[in-house]
Formats: C-alpha cells, structure tokens, sequence
C-alpha cells in the first residue's frame, strides 16, 4: 500500500495569513485507501491545513499534489475541477445551501461537474441517500432535518461525483454522540470501500477508528502513528481509554496543550 | 391692448401650443389700418409638383423687399436651434440613465454577493468554477434587465407622449395648467435607437458591470465564514 503513489503528497507546505505563518512546512503523504485522522489543539492548523491540500485557499509555500496533479502547476478553473471530481468534503456544520432541498444539495457537486443528465444525476443521488438512510428527507429543506440527518446529507454530496480523497472537518464536531457513531460507521464503510478518508477531529473516538493518527501543534506535525486499526482499538483497551492512549503521543512534542 | 390706438378688452378664449412662445400662444384677427402693421404672413399654397426653391426665388425677385421661403426652410430656421438643444439634451439624458444603471447595478450586485457570501464560499470549496458562478449572476441580472427593457419600452410607447405633454403644461403653466390640453407633443419614435440601440447600451452596461462586480466573489473563502 505504501509503495504506491500517494493520493495526497505535501512537501514543505507553508501557510501564511498576513504575514502571520500558522502552517510551517508540513511534509504529508497519503496512501491510498487510509483512514487518516488529524488531531490537535484549536487553532493548530488543521482546518487550514485541509484548505491547502485542497486548493480552496492557497499556499504559500511548498508544493501539494493530489492524485498525481501538482496544485501549484493548475489554474483556478483546473483547480475547481480537480476539487470537484477527486476530492469530497464534509464539514461540522454541514455547510449546506438553504435555498436547495436537499436532494438538490446532494446532486448540487455532479450538476456543478456536468457528467451526466439530470434524472441519472437525481437517480445517483437517492441511492446514496437511500445507502444513508435518509431518502426520505430528498424534498425537504435544510430546516427540516435533524443535524445528523444533514451531516449524512453532507456525506452523500461528498460521494456523488465518487471522489478518490474525503476530507472531513470535524463531520462529527456538531453531533451527540449517537449521531456521531453513525456518521463515522458510514465514513468507515466508505473507507472500507477503498475511498481515501483524512479527517480533522477533536474527538478521541473518531481517531480510535483510524489506522493513522497526525497531531498537529503550532502548525506542525508533531507526531504521526501509523498502525492497524485492531492495534488502535487493542491500545484503547488496554489502556482503558483513548486519552490514555493518545497521551502515549505526548513525549514527542513538549508543547502539546491539554487536547 | 390696444390696437390702432383704441384700447380693447379683448378675452382669451383658447390658446394654441407654442414652443416658440414660452409654451402657449393665442392669436386674434382683428380690424386695422395698415401703416400701424408690422410684418404680413401670407401663405402660399403651390399646386403639386410644383418646384418650391424655384418658385420662391422667383416670387422674391418679383416682391422686395418681401422675404419669400420656402416652408421647409423657414422650419428649419426658426426651429433648428431648438431641435438641435433638445437632441443634445436627450443624448445626455441617455447617456446619464445608462450610466446610472451601470452605478445602481454595481451596487445592487455588490449588496447580493454579500448576501450570498456563505453558499458562494461553499460551491467555490466544492468545486465550482469562479467563472460559471459570475455567469449565473449575470444571467440573473440580464434576465431582470430583460424584464425591465420590454416593461419599460411598453409604458413609454403607451403612457409616454401623455405624461412628457403633462409634464409640459404643468412646467410652463403651473399646477392649474396640469391635463388642460395645451401640450400636444407627438412623440417621433426611432425604432431603431428606441428599440434596439438604447436597450443594447443598457444591456451592455449592466452585463460588463455586473461580470466585473462579481470578480469580487473570488474573496469568498470557506476558511473566512464564521460557524454559525
Ligand atoms: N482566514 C484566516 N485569516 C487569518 N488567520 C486565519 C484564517 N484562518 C485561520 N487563521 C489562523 O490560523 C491559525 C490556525 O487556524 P485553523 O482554523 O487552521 O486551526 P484549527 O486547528 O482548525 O482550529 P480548530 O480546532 O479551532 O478548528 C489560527 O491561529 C487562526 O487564527
Ligand atoms: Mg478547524
């Protein structure tokens, strides 16, 4: 699995916000099928990281590519494409658009890509929502659904053009904790399925279910496990719980914060 | 006033329309001797296929010191200034309206895009081109510009001419002229400038204006919009 190409290779990737850097040169492949989740402190950098890696805001220095595209070498237009065909995203607070019901705001990515007409692109969109459990929701509005029915809503706009890399910003951030489990089932199976999925979480149990954990401090990687997913659950009980485990992490860094 | 030096009442009983005139102007025949008289009109209608230019230069050969014209160059003289003022004043007026669309487009443009800051930083963070989301707003204004253009065009050919002539009376007349009828001003309509030309300038105008306002949707970033 490592020796191939990685889906997603960051070299030296910086990012400055008005002369203020928050990312200092993160270097960051990802393979192929690897459920990766990025942890760490508020304000560490790993929203900003994702916003890089996907060319929705630019980087200042490094290079970044996806599925074999350099970012750097792409216009703005080929950029949007690369986003829209390759990569999925999901977001905490669902970021979808209120003037759409929610079919259309899953089909919303495929009409953007033009690939196919409209009643295949509808079709596409109930069968995911109907994978989901939420095909009963397509004419509603976005007022009209609970918030771990519209995260799945968000999960479905993330499939419809079947992307190879899911990005998620803390899908589960706005969730209890039922609704959480359920969304990371479904991001599980996705995964399980051969989709790349990177992950932005706080949340101790959505790392406990990746085979690969970042911690990002002060807009560095400051440590990065790489193992089976069977070996993250043996260490949670093992050491009876997730924290423990993730403070085995902490002796890397001598700035970590509490999580 | 007086006339032949007797002083006579005399009662207004309708007046005709006059540009000329500070807008309206009455006329009366009345009695008189000739040496007090000032200038005498005399129209001369001539058979068809008669050649004016020619008769009239042959009558004012004949009548000195009598001036002999041509009616189409009388018209010419003493209403071409006028004409040429009010075609300037109506290429200025043309000129300011579809500058002031442009204005009130760029800021009606600018004002929507605001508004639509979050789900325009979504669709760019999914993948929509810059270029077809600025399309999507200028096809919405050129659709109300559209809408706008035929009402307009429609309001003007049917209300137009009676509220210009209402305007008319009550500017030289005050608010009791208002709807008397004095001002009959016929509108000569070129189809071309109306109907084409001028709704292609708007068209123009609020197309480019509204392309260049929504450059500005480029800014909306994900990274920038405030959760809830
Ligand atoms: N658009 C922006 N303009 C200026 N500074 C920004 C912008 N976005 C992020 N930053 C700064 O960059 C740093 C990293 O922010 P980022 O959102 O990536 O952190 P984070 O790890 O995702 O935090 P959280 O866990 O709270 O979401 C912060 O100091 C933040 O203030
Ligand atoms: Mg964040």
């Amino acid at each position: 699995m490592t020796t191939s190409t990685p889906v997603l290779d960051a070299r030296g990737l910086t990012k400055a916000f008005d002369g203020t850097t928050v990312l200092h040169g993160v270097d960051l492949q990802v393979h192929d099928g690897e459920l990766v989740a990025v942890m760490g402190p508020s304000g560490s950098g790993k929203s900003t990281l994702l916003h890089t890696i996907s060319g929705m805001d630019t980087m200042t220095g490094g290079t970044v590519s996806v599925a074999g595209q350099d970012l750097g070498s792409l216009s703005q237009k080929q950029l949007a494409r690369l986003r829209l065909t390759t990569m999925g995203f999901v977001f905490q607070h669902g970021h979808l658009l209120t003037n759409l019901c929610l079919l259309d705001n899953v089909v919303l990515p495929a009409y953007l890509a033009c690939l196919a007409p409209r009643e295949e692109l509808n079709r596409r969109a109930l069968a995911l929502m109907e994978r989901m459990g939420v095909a009963g929701l397509a004419t509603r509005d976005v007022s009209e659904a609970s918030g771990g029915q519209l995260q799945r809503i968000g999960i479905c706009r993330a499939l419809i053009n079947e992307p190879t890399i899911v990005l998620g910003d803390e899908p589960t951030g706005a969730l209890d904790s039922t609704a959480a489990a359920e969304v990371l089932d479904i991001l599980g199976e996705i995964n399980a399925e051969g989709t790349t999925v990177v992950l932005v979480t706080h949340d101790a149990t959505v790392a406990a279910r990746a085979d690969r954990v970042l911690y990002m401090v002060d807009g560095r990687i400051v440590a990065d496990r790489q193992q089976g997913r069977c070996a993250a659950v043996d260490l949670e009980r093992r050491h009876g719980g997730v924290a423990a485990w993730l403070t085995e992490l902490q002796p890397r860094s001598a700035v970590l914060g509490p999580v | 006033m007086e006339v032949g030096g007797q002083v006579r009442d005399l009662t207004i009983v309708g007046s005709y329309q006059d540009i000329t005139n500070g807008g309206k102007t009455a006329k009366s025949v009345l009695p008189t001797q000739g040496n007090d008289v000032m200038w005498y009109v005399v129209g001369v209608a001539l058979a068809p296929g008669t050649d004016a230019a020619a008769t009239a230069q042959a009558y004012g050969d004949q009548l000195a010191p009598a001036k002999v014209h041509d009616i189409e160059q009388w018209r010419a003289q003493t209403l071409r200034p006028i004409a040429r003022q009010m075609t300037v004043t109506a290429a200025i007026s043309a000129v300011v309206a579809v500058a002031l669309v442009g204005l009130m487009t760029a800021l009606f443009t600018r004002m929507i895009l605001a508004r639509d800051a979050g789900p325009i930083a979504v669709q760019r963070a999914l993948g929509a081109d810059d270029g077809g989301l600025r399309a999507q707003y200028v096809t919405r204004t050129v659709l109300v510009l559209a809408l706008g253009v035929v009402v307009g065009a429609v309001a003007a050919a049917t209300l137009g001419e009676a509220m210009f002539n209402l305007m008319f009376e009550g500017l030289y007349g005050g608010m009791e002229a208002l709807g008397r009828g004095t001002s009959r001003i016929d509108f000569a309509v070129d189809p071309l400038l109306t109907y084409v030309l001028l709704p292609a300038a708007l068209l123009g105008s609020v197309s480019l204006v509204t392309a260049a306002s929504a450059r500005s949707l480029s800014d909306a970033r994900i990274s920038a919009l405030t959760t809830d």
